[in-house]
């Protein structure tokens, strides 16, 4: 299978500390492919990092075959990555239908002077952002609440939101920054189901989670990071029995009996 | 057209017959007010796109205007153009200050923009006092043309507020056109989030600088109206009161919508003349106003009053449901 994004010997230094080291890691078009590790070991800053949101102290980050290192956020954004952020980052003036639509902004081909001058076009635009927009949020299971301003609505569907934002960019990939952290049982069940559905429609999944049901129900591919530094990669099983990994962070109780 | 926005299009002109037939009734003292609140308009409409929806803080409003002012007035006067012409010009006049001041709001935030921003109105103060061959400096600058329309000569400085009318309503045409729109969703995204809207692939240095063009433009677009009506211009009229003004009329209206903008222009407008009585305590009385608002409703009025009348519209259909 094709690679679609691929870290070479990607580091990142924060004044004295290095988040991120020397990390290598390619992930196969059409895959599951998550990133785990402890609290600060530099996951977040690896997605950052890869949608060029700060510049990388060493290292090169390819993406469809094309070198991304240092090109800005944006225009990575428009060669077809999304993301969703850890920390929700909604608009929250903005209704939830309006954040979806915004996420279409860049496939909207219409100048400002144009859409000013140009009323017809300009509305059968704007109708086809909607309508859009409205597919996503049915898709993600939101078509229900388009009106409603983004804060008022509960965390659990706010994290859904951010999907479907994301989702409107038409992306080949999709980073998500621990998507199910906070979700109660049932939040999380639907929230696999959703991104197995995701996946089986062709987008490529790259996951930073937490929760390990999450993670070893739906990856097809898993690195372990530590320190920043890479300390193992492999299907669930795998990682599952490597010593390592249940020393630096799963635990004795993860290890599979045979 | 569906019911919704039939609705607002009969507000809209009955807005714009109530403003007529105060003007027309109005003693002259009062028209001039009304003059002062058509330029108004068109300016904190300007503002918002780059405060109101894009969140950078703009205290050189002033200082856009005097540029579109001082070249309205070079160019009719000493360059001898049309004012229809100069009038056009000021797009050019509009795109050069978004473009220079644009850049600085890509890398500085809030206060330090602040600070850059009222810069910028006190250098366009201090060259129009100085450069005074091309400004008259202190002396002023006068008999600067106005625009006719066809047939219609404004003699006076009342009859020119029909022609400000005209632009005005085209102002809040094209405003609405754009804050209603993906670029108004843009923009407002940018303010609300900047990291979220970029990772969508949004190139916000692009969108914040053509919010800072967009808000130059209409502000020139004032200042040359302003000239027109005015036939004298002055650089002690041109000082950061005016600035701030715009961000309460921006504060008091109702931060990012039209017809917020509109409600705050005439507040703001309309409140030192009615209270003119209490002389020098006004200040104290306008900025306690603007304080209060600020803590009560962040959001200013306007949103309030569009709750009311939504509130009023249901009930009245559910009247009418029970009468029929
Ligand atoms: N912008 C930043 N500036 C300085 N240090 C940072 C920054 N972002 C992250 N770090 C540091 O980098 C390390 C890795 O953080 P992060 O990538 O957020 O970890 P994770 O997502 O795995 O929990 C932490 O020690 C964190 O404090
Ligand atoms: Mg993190």
């Amino acid at each position: 299978m094709a690679v679609i994004l691929k870290l070479d010997r990607v580091t990142k230094q924060f004044g004295g500390l290095t988040a991120v080291n020397d990390l290598s890691l390619e992930v196969r078009q059409g895959s599951i492919h998550a990133l785990i590790g402890p609290n600060g070991s530099g996951k977040t800053t690896t997605t950052n990092l890869i949608q060029g949101v700060f510049p990388v102290t060493g290292g090169r980050v390819l993406f469809r075959d094309q070198d991304i290192t240092g090109k800005p956020t944006f225009e990575i954004a428009r060669q077809g990555m999304a993301r969703t952020f850890q920390n929700i980052k909604l608009y929250n003036t903005m209704t939830a239908i309006e954040n979806v639509m915004v996420g279409g902004h860049q496939l909207a081909p219409m100048g400002l002077v144009s859409s000013l001058l140009q009323i017809r076009r300009s509305r059968s635009e704007e109708r086809m952002l909607e309508e859009k927009a409205n597919r996503m949020l049915e898709y993600v299971g939101l078509a229900s609440i388009g009106g409603e301003l983004v804060k008022n609505l509960p965390y659990g569907k706010k994290k859904v939101l951010e999907v479907a934002r994301a989702l409107m960019t038409d992306p080949a990939l999709l980073l998500l920054d621990e998507p199910a952290a906070g979700l109660n049982p049932s939040e999380r069940g639907f929230f696999i189901d959703l991104l197995r559905r995701i996946n089986a429609d062709g987008k490529t999944l790259f996951l930073i989670e937490h929760n390990m049901d999450v993670v070893m129900n739906i990856s097809d591919m898993l690195t372990v990071i530590n320190f920043g530094r890479k300390i193992a990669e492999g299907t669930a099983t795998e990682i599952q029995n490597n010593p390592d990994v249940i020393k630096a962070y799963l635990g004795e109780r993860y290890k599979v009996k045979r | 057209m569906n019911k919704k926005n039939a609705l607002y299009l009969a507000g809209w002109i009955l807005w714009l017959v109530a403003l007529v037939l105060a003007f027309r009734t109005a003693n002259s003292y009062v028209q001039s007010v009304f003059c002062m609140l058509l330029y108004n308009i068109i300016l904190v409409l300007g503002l918002n796109f780059i405060t109101g929806l894009t969140g950078q803080m703009n205290l050189g409003t002033i200082g856009m205007l005097a540029l579109g002012a001082y070249t309205y007035g070079i160019l009719t006067v000493t360059a001898g153009w049309s004012p229809w012409t100069a009038l056009f010009a000021m797009v050019a006049v509009g795109y050069a200050i978004g473009k220079v001041l644009g850049y600085p709001s890509l890398r500085l935030k809030g206060f330090y923009l602040s600070l850059t921003t009222i810069g910028f109105g006190e250098i366009v103060r201090l060259l129009a006092m100085n450069l005074e061959s091309l400004t008259g400096g202190t002396m002023g600058f006068s008999k600067i043309k106005r625009l006719e329309f066809f047939a219609y000569k404004p003699e006076n400085r009342s009859d020119y507020f029909y022609i400000m009318l005209i632009f005005t309503v085209l102002a809040i045409i094209v405003a609405n056109r754009i804050v209603y729109s993906k670029w108004g969703r843009a923009y407002k995204a940018i303010r609300d989030n900047a990291e979220a809207a970029e990772a969508s692939g949004i190139d916000i240095s692009k969108l914040k600088i053509q919010a800072f063009t967009l808000a130059a433009i209409y502000a020139a677009f004032g200042g040359a109206l302003y000239a027109g009506y005015n036939r004298y211009l002055n650089p002690s009229g041109f000082t950061l009161e005016y600035s701030q003004n715009y961000i309460a009329m921006l504060m008091i209206g109702g931060i990012g919508t039209v017809p917020g903008c509109i409600l705050g222009a005439i507040i703001v407008t309309a409140l030192p003349e009615l209270l003119r009585s209490f002389a020098n305590y006004y200040w104290i009385l306008f900025c306690t106003v603007c304080i209060v608002m600020a803590i009560l409703l962040p959001e200013g009025l306007w949103p309030l009053i569009h709750r009311l009348f939504a509130r009023l519209g249901k009930s009245l259909r559910g009247l009418r449901g029970k009468v029929s």
